[in-house]
């Protein structure tokens, strides 16, 4: 099904949440997106791996938080007041993922997409948009390895 | 093709629901009436109604072989009850209904798996039919042929489908069922509920598809319809997904005689059931079963699970609004607040109490299962086991009852096959009484007791050592072993003392996975047996499974909860109390036994937290068989919670096996950890 949503996308375009994480520009499909919250506290759990920052109390919800840095394997820092976690799910997978700062909701066509010819890679789809390049990621990769 | 009609997968569940209690039921009245000479006449209406109620149901789903074997399962028990002095086979016809309400059952089960085809019940309907031929023998075949006349004159088309002035846009369709299909009316109505969505349906023949003799006119002359519609091509494609649909054409306006020939070919082919005559009985017999139920209702367990997590989030939240710090430091009078606090705290306790008792149900449903396992394995085995019960009013949570199926199938099973000797062995034991095996239910402090004791030859302890060891089970000295942990044994992977394989029992699987399954929801399975006078299986399982009392502590910045039931004490440890072995081992000494220490700290690698263990807080931990300290920070309170599970992306991180069976929103927002003690001792 996953190939389906993929070949449609690029066909058809859409709207796209775009925000920053290490200087690069980043996007979800907004439909994966059902949020996007301040950073609250959050509760660390043992034994996981190194991007999970924790979970977090999403209105009586345990929602996991992902480190997007972390995850992508970027350098640390300080997280300050611009920065927030997007809630993305698909399916029964939820996450909240911690970035940089938002940018924007875009519009984008056919046109401006070029899909990522590696299968089952993180970034899915490279999006043009004059001076600059999005890199669309795969939302079920990222929450669900 | 999808195994049941399109447009029905919402009411799939329903199906299942109901279909699987009408076969609960079925099999009740079945077990009572076996041993009885006679089937009293309610009973028989009882299973006659049940029947046609699958018959019904299935039909409507587009689930022709049950329907169809529900059929002929009906067609037994008219002839039963249309001549109560008809002669019959009594064990053969039970091992007929058994057989069919087993073959109905896998079919539910197995409904939603789109893997497993359809089962093919035609042998078994064959079986049936056959029975129904013997027992009929002069008295049914009347019936039949004047039901087969009555068929023939109506074999003629619909007066006036085509009425004269009729708008040009008004498409005739003719559709024509199958012949396997049980009750074309109900695929009829349920086609027209898809089919409204998309066209205008002005009119339908015959008339009234709810009428009784709808489905002889619709398998006789076909059915026809006439809409109108902004899509032909639409309509033209439902059609054709439509289940047990054979054709379907568009009939332009001239009038032709065609119809006319097609539907005679149809009765010729019609099974000889006495359907038109089964009709009346159907309305006659419904209404009072539908009066009977109008007190109850039936609810999704999901809403009720939803309920309860409310009420339990309310019942924390109004423990952190009463206790909030902003009231506490106001200062002031606060003797109403107080007072209204107390009353809300009455009703909110009110209110959890009710919302629990809802979800509670007796035990005796998943006791009474047992009754078919025990008959069927008397059967085979030549054993003549009694199962009695006790306490089977005993209520739990639904959740328990549906987790105790399983291991009470195994352990019954275990005690039949395993437990209970066969009658020369008895006899040679000097054994008199009857071959038992006893269930039993009942409450101990805030657990369910579940036993299943049996009065066969017990355990040797000396076979299950001898057993363990050569399969290296063992860990310690032979001689130091309780026969509590002998007996233990037996639960454990891949061990069974029985030399052969039955089909019931023997193959050493199965009681490790119930152990596991019950250990998994906090429960426990505690085996005890004595030599020559039988053995006894015990589960005990928490009363409720999701609000748990809890300690919570913390370890470093995180805070952790252990379920109540497991802490045996907590206290300050003394320096004199420590003491570190040349291997690195810890054990901190309590009433003269040195019981080894786990620092929660280093078992989950957090930094930051107390390592003096005079300053931390101590817990002893107690398990089945083992002991264990484990060293916090120090303890934050007593509360209760509701535990979660973790949420899916977490899935495979493994967080069950490193000792957190789940997580929990507290009152004040923050979240803690529920521990498994179990699986930290383990590791």
């Amino acid at each position: 099904m996953a190939e389906e949503v993929k070949q449609d996308f690029s066909q058809t375009g859409g709207q796209i949440l775009t925000f920053m994480s290490d200087e690069k520009l980043y996007a979800f499909k907004i439909t994966d997106v059902t949020d996007i919250i301040e950073i609250p506290e959050i509760t660390v759990i043992p034994c996981t791996p190194d991007h999970i920052t924790g979970v977090i109390n999403l209105r009586g919800k345990v929602v996991p938080i992902i480190d997007l840095r972390k995850k992508l394997g970027s350098p640390d820092i300080e997280y300050d007041s611009k920065s927030c976690i997007i809630l993305v799910e698909k399916g029964v997978y939820q996450a909240g993922i911690l970035v940089d700062r938002v940018n924007d909701v875009e519009n984008v066509i056919p046109a401006q997409i070029a899909a990522n010819p590696v299968k089952d890679s993180t970034e899915r789809y490279f999006i043009t948009s004059g001076e600059r390049r999005i890199y669309l990621l795969n939302t079920r990769k990222l929450i669900k390895n | 093709m999808p195994k049941f009609q399109s447009g029905m997968e919402e009411m799939l569940d329903m199906f299942v629901f109901e279909t699987g209690d009408l076969l609960e039921k079925l099999d009740e009245i079945l077990m009572r009436t076996e041993q009885e000479d006679t089937i009293e006449t309610d009973d028989m209406n009882e299973i006659f109604r049940t029947m046609h109620t699958i018959k019904g149901s299935a039909a409507m789903m587009g689930l022709s072989n049950m329907s169809t074997l529900a059929h002929a399962v009906e067609d037994l028990f008219f002839i039963i009850r249309e001549d109560p002095s008809v002669t019959y086979d009594k064990p053969a016809l039970y091992e007929l209904l058994f057989a069919s309400s087993d073959n109905l059952k896998n079919e539910l089960e197995n409904i939603q798996d789109e893997s497993i085809p359809l089962s093919d019940f035609s042998e078994l309907e064959g079986k049936i039919h056959a029975f129904a031929d013997v027992m009929k023998g002069g008295s049914g075949a009347a019936a039949q042929t004047g039901s087969q006349e009555t068929k023939q004159e109506e074999a003629l088309g619909y007066d006036g489908i085509f009425e004269d002035g009729e708008d040009e846009a008004v498409l005739t369709y003719k559709i024509v069922y199958s012949q396997s299909c049980a009750m074309p009316s109900m695929r009829a109505l349920v086609l027209m509920r898809a089919l409204g969505k998309i066209a205008d349906i002005l009119k339908t023949f015959p008339d009234d598809l709810d009428a009784d003799s709808a489905d002889d006119d619709i398998s006789a002359k076909g059915l026809y319809i006439k809409l109108t519609t902004g899509s032909a091509e639409q309509v033209e494609q439902m059609f054709r997904d439509a289940l047990n649909v054979e054709s379907f054409k568009k009939i332009d306006r001239p009038k032709k005689e065609e119809k006319k020939q097609e539907a005679s070919s149809a009765p010729a082919a019609q099974e000889g059931a006495p359907k038109p005559a089964l009709q009346p009985a159907k309305t006659a017999a419904k209404k009072p079963a539908e009066k009977h139920e109008q007190s109850m209702m039936s609810v999704k367990l999901e809403k009720l699970d939803r309920l309860l997590d409310l009420v339990a989030e309310i019942v924390i939240t109004e423990g952190s609004v009463i206790s909030s710090p902003d009231i506490r430091n106001a200062g002031g009078n606060f003797d109403r607040f107080n007072k209204s606090a107390r009353e809300l705290k009455k009703l909110t306790d009110e209110l959890q109490d009710v919302v629990m008792s809802i979800r509670m149900v007796p035990v005796s449903t998943a006791f009474q299962k047992m009754n078919r396992v025990v008959r069927d394995m008397n059967t085979k085995l030549k054993k003549n086991v009694t199962l009695t019960f006790v306490g089977q009013e005993t209520e739990v949570d639904k959740s328990i009852v549906d987790l105790l199926n399983d291991p009470l199938m195994h352990i019954v099973r275990n005690a039949v096959d395993h437990g209970i000797e066969l009658p020369e062995e008895r006899a040679a034991a000097g054994k008199t009484e009857p071959p038992t095996v006893t269930l039993s239910a009942g409450y101990d402090s805030s657990e369910v007791v579940i036993a299943c004791k049996d009065n066969g030859a017990g355990m040797d302890r000396n076979k299950i050592m001898a057993k363990a060891k050569k399969n290296g089970l063992l860990t310690k000295p032979e001689s130091e072993y309780t026969d509590k942990e002998v007996f233990n044994f037996v639960v454990a992977a891949g061990f069974s003392t029985n030399e052969q394989i039955t089909e019931y029992s023997g193959r050493g699987v199965g009681m490790d996975v119930v152990k596991q399954n019950l250990e998994k929801v906090g429960g426990k399975l505690i085996v005890d047996s004595v030599f020559g006078e039988g053995s006894t299986f015990t589960i005990r399982i928490p009363l409720s499974l999701s609000i748990v009392d809890v300690m919570s502590i913390d370890v470093g910045k995180t805070n952790f909860s252990i379920p109540i039931s497991s802490i045996n004490e907590a206290f300050s440890c003394t320096e004199d109390k420590y003491i570190r072995d040349t291997d690195g081992n810890e054990f901190i000494m309590q009433r003269g036994e040195a019981i080894p220490l786990i620092r929660l700290a280093k078992h989950f690698g957090i930094d930051n937290a107390e390592t003096d263990v005079t300053k931390g807080i101590m817990i002893e931990c107690e398990n089945v068989n083992s002991r264990a300290i484990l060293m916090a920070d120090r303890i934050t309170l007593d509360q209760q919670v509701v535990v979660k599970p973790f949420p899916a992306v977490l899935g495979d991180m493994k967080l069950k096996e490193a000792g957190m069976s789940g997580c929990s929103v507290l009152g004040d927002g923050s979240i803690t950890i529920i521990l498994d003690v179990q699986e930290i001792m383990a590791t």
